[in-house]
């Protein structure tokens, strides 16, 4: 009885969002087109009004990178990013605080399983290749899908496979620092736009021409920043939720 | 004109350096943290002491409905130097009598306050989404029990990540409907959505709001994780946390729903703002009667923070301008008196291991003065003549008057609650200063210099000042109060957009094209909503595109 | 009635089975994946209500007329879908680091209700 009423709930919540959101005049306006906003942005046509052409190649653009996405993450809407950067450094912070934060009398650790051979000989190759791939996909986030999240994403993952290779962990204190300057430097790259821009974010420097590699030069800064506090910080979470003693040994005194 | 950037940019950028010094707090880290801080604190004071107000401030140089812009007036600067004070003060308590200090602490109370000041200031509902996210995940990882069971934090993180999950999907539909994420643009547009992205946006987003604002049904993670989290993180939790989503809801309540008047009644019966009016008058008289029940001392602040954000949303969904200045004004008496009494909790807790507050008989005979600043936070609380709460009170039965039968039911349920509620408070105070009876078990174990040490009366003495000033002089709070009113009702044309578009006009003239930005303004007015047709196809040129719509 | 709808009827579903997840048990892993499939849910929902019939990916590979709309989706929930993960992923550390703390302390993930913590009001 209960877990049918457990199932009918989210049913009845679902199908009544859905049926309120589809059918009408609200279902008439469903997809039917972008905000105002988007095609603002697409078009990159905030500040001033945009040159005849808007193509690989435009000069002069408010903003050169070629990813709409990107440009809205990291220049229009780049303080929703410094925010979303500290969730994730506090979430990180946090679990550590919570694990490890007063003096506990630590249990046993968990037993470390010894890794296969298999394991310990891939695992250069697929590190080099996930760094590889990762720091493209960072440094080609203004022209591409991806950026620095992702790629950071990668960065993590190669460096988790050394760490369960090799049985050593990374050291808490280097990616402490990676953490902390590259935190440290998207506020500084912000404060850099005070400066030079008046105005905290903004995007200083010759934009460059959309499309080229070495356009929108704030960009590519800011996504190696995040690329490499994203790749510390995921590290960093592996390491602490790894770490913890076996919960169920007993405590020793 | 920037320097609100800092109340942001400058704790961000200390949480990220501290851990750098070591993974245990030292002596540095400690000044660092608790000196910016105190100089932010005394930034926003020189702020209010040379007004420029309403200052906008962009962000990344782009204008408003685009861009973040963060609004700051006097009222939010208020709000902020209150939440650094806060923060401040609860760092500084966790040094003196916390029993451990990782550094994690301090990163984590910096990024709360970072995260505090940016929901305070900003315009954009996502925005204040994300800050507002940033302060549960610190809540969070502050409130997680070193040891004992964590079941109240879970529940806690269980009722934050649905809350947050509603009000995404809240976030979505609307902005699917309107196009736009600016509070005072949503709030002219919402006008002209269908019914169904009104209701669902606006039910899931105030959901959202009312969770974090620990509003009856949806209280229950809060008696639990304030009893678990030492007094510090209690204080940041009743003072900064809730405070914070309440001044937020009341923001978007303000902005966007236009104080509920454009939400059709339900079911023809009552409104919008009277089941939120219900809600909060619900939440008001159970706290305050559960209060009456509680044998927990941090169970027993946690229910009073909840009937108290009950008034506080009660005022909210009245919506009128005394309900509104009632509104602040409960904001800062209910952070500072529940500041001062979370102060004493967690002083009598740390000698005395224990937060039954029958066990702790007696306690005043040896620091007199303990008992004292309890009965200035009730005092604070409850509402005495000359007294913050009072002024707070006095406004919000003022505001509730002029409503009806609906008020002046509201206005029965608060004196009801304000009587079990200085009854709740009373009695705890009473036993602190008890000296006759059966000897407490106690005896002897506290150790007199309670009271007599530096740190103690720096920070109880602070709280004080802030009390008596706001008590006995409110016309500095409540002219800054007026004015926030004021200029967030401006109906019609937003006064606070049009600032901000105006404020960056001026300021980035060579941007080019200044009267190009005003005539692409007045488009959005005439505009039925946010959408622009893929049917349309060819529209001629932007201008018309934009003035003609669908 | 179009291929859109049904997707973003799969995205609410998952907000629903999310849901479903959260009430009909009390283990806290079960909890921590329920929220995961909400938001999930949300995320595929957002991205959704960016896009309408013949809308392109947004970034720019050829050349346009900047003086009609651009033919691209609406790219702003496709960036604030990214804010939303990887927020979603901080709440779930810390979420994990509180399972091993309930872990510690219980010797089990089965959050029970006891009644020695029972509030008032529950």
């Amino acid at each position: 009885m209960t877990r049918l009423l457990a199932a009918l709930v989210p049913l009845g919540i679902v199908g009544m969002i859905a049926f309120f959101l589809f059918t009408g005049e609200t279902g008439d306006r469903m997809f039917r087109g972008r905000s105002e906003l988007g095609d603002t942005f697409s078009r990159r046509a905030v500040r001033s009004d945009p040159p005849n052409r808007l193509g690989p190649g435009s000069r002069g653009l408010e903003n050169a990178a070629a990813n709409t996405v990107t440009a809205i993450v990291l220049d229009y809407r780049g303080f929703d990013t410094l925010g979303e950067v500290t969730v994730l450094f506090a979430a990180v912070a946090g679990a550590g605080l919570a694990l490890f934060g007063r003096r506990r009398r630590r249990g046993k650790a968990a037993p470390v399983t010894p890794s296969s051979l298999i394991l310990t000989a891939a695992a250069p190759w697929v590190f080099l290749f996930l760094f590889v791939v990762g720091f493209a996909i960072v440094l080609h986030g203004h022209l591409t899908p991806g950026g620095g999240f992702p790629g950071g994403a990668l960065l993590a993952a190669g460096l988790v496979l050394l760490m369960s290779a090799s049985g050593h962990e990374s050291s808490a204190r280097r990616l402490h620092l990676l953490e902390g300057l590259s935190g440290f430097a998207f506020v500084a790259v912000g404060v850099a736009g005070l400066v030079w821009r008046d105005s905290f974010l903004a995007h200083f420097g010759d934009a460059g021409a959309l499309g080229a590699f070495w356009s929108a030069p704030v960009t590519i800064l800011l996504y190696l920043i995040i690329g490499l506090k994203v790749s510390a910080e995921l590290t960093n979470a592996v390491r602490t939720l790894a770490n913890v003693e076996d919960p169920t040994t007993e405590e020793v005194p | 004109m920037n320097t609100a950037v800092a109340f942001i940019a400058a704790p961000l950028a200390v949480a990220f350096l501290l851990p750098l010094l070591g993974s245990r707090s030292s002596w540095g880290s400690r000044a660092a943290a608790l000196l910016t801080l105190l100089a932010l604190a005394a930034v926003g004071l020189l702020m209010l002491l040379s007004p420029a107000f309403p200052q906008v401030v962009v962000i990344g140089g782009w204008r408003a409905p685009f861009g973040i812009s963060l609004y700051v007036d006097a009222l939010s600067v208020m709000l902020v130097v209150l939440f650094d004070l806060l923060a401040l003060f609860a760092l500084w308590f966790q040094h003196q009598h916390g029993q451990e200090k990782p550094v994690s602490f301090d990163v984590l109370v910096l990024v709360l306050s970072a995260a505090a000041a940016g929901a305070v200031f900003t315009q954009d509902l996502f925005n204040l989404f994300v800050f507002l996210e940033i302060t549960t995940v610190a809540a969070l990882a502050l409130s997680a029990p070193q040891t004992g069971s964590p079941r109240g934090v879970i529940r806690y993180w269980l009722f934050g990540s649905v809350a947050s999950a509603s009000m995404l999907l809240g976030i979505a539909i609307l902005y699917s409907g309107a196009g736009t994420l600016n509070l005072v643009e949503l709030g002219s547009r919402w006008g002209h959505l269908t019914p169904p992205v009104r209701w669902l946006s606006g039910v899931m987003i105030l959901l959202g709001f009312l969770v974090k604002m620990e509003i009856v049904p949806f209280h229950v993670w809060a008696p639990s994780t304030y009893r678990a989290a030492p007094s510090s993180v209690g204080l940041l939790l009743s003072g900064v946390v809730t405070g914070l989503a309440a001044f937020s809801a009341w923001k978007f309540f303000a902005l966007v729903l236009r104080g509920g008047a454009s939400l059709p009644p339900v079911s023809g019966v009552f409104s919008f703002s009277q089941a939120l009016f219900g809600l909060g008058a619900l939440t008001l008289i159970l706290g305050a009667l559960a209060m009456l029940a509680e044998k927990d001392a941090k169970k027993l602040l946690a229910f009073s923070t909840i009937s108290q954000m009950g008034l506080v949303l009660m005022a909210i969904a009245l919506g009128n301008p005394r309900a509104v200045r009632a509104v602040f004004f409960l904001l800062f008496a209910h952070a500072l008196g529940k500041g001062l009494l979370f102060f004493v909790t967690g002083l009598v807790v740390s000698r005395t291991h224990t937060s039954e507050w029958r066990s702790w008989r007696g306690l005043g005979a040896a620091s007199p003065s303990l008992v004292w600043f309890w009965f200035l936070g009730t005092a604070t609380i409850i509402g005495l003549p000359l007294f913050p709460g009072f002024w707070g009170k006095l406004t919000f039965i003022g505001g509730a008057l002029e409503m009806g039968l609906w008020g002046r039911v509201g206005v029965t349920l608060l004196i009801l609650a304000t009587v079990c509620e200085s009854v709740a408070l009373l009695r705890v105070g009473h036993a602190l200063w008890e000296r006759e009876g059966e000897p407490s078990p106690h005896e002897g174990k506290l150790p007199t210099r309670v009271s007599g040490r530096f740190s103690y009366w720096a920070g109880a003495l602070a709280f004080t000042a802030a009390i008596l000033w706001m008590g006995l002089w409110p016309a500095v709070f409540s002219r800054a109060f007026v004015t926030a009113q004021q200029a967030y009702a401006g109906d019609g044309a937003p006064s606070v957009v049009r600032t901000s578009t105006d404020a960056f006009a001026q300021r980035s003239g060579h941007h080019s094209r200044r009267d190009g930005h005003h005539s692409r303004r007045d488009g959005h007015h005439s505009r039925r909503d946010g959408r622009i047709s893929h049917r349309d196809g060819n529209v001629p040129s932007r201008h018309d595109n934009v003035s003609q719509g669908r | 009635m179009n291929v859109v709808h049904l997707v973003a009827i799969s995205a609410l579903s998952l907000f629903g089975i999310g849901l479903y997840g959260l009430w009909s048990g009390r283990n806290v892993l079960r909890w921590i994946l329920a929220v995961g499939l909400m938001e999930t849910g949300i995320n595929v929902f957002l991205v959704l209500t960016g896009w309408y019939p013949g809308a392109r990916v947004p970034i720019i590979t050829e050349s346009f007329s900047t003086s009609g709309p651009v033919p691209f989706l609406d790219p702003v929930p496709s960036a604030l879908v990214l804010t939303s993960i990887v927020i979603g992923l901080g709440t779930t550390t810390l979420a994990l680091a509180l399972a091993i703390l309930h872990a510690r302390s219980h010797g089990t993930l089965e959050c029970e209700a006891d009644p020695e913590t029972a509030e008032v009001l529950e």
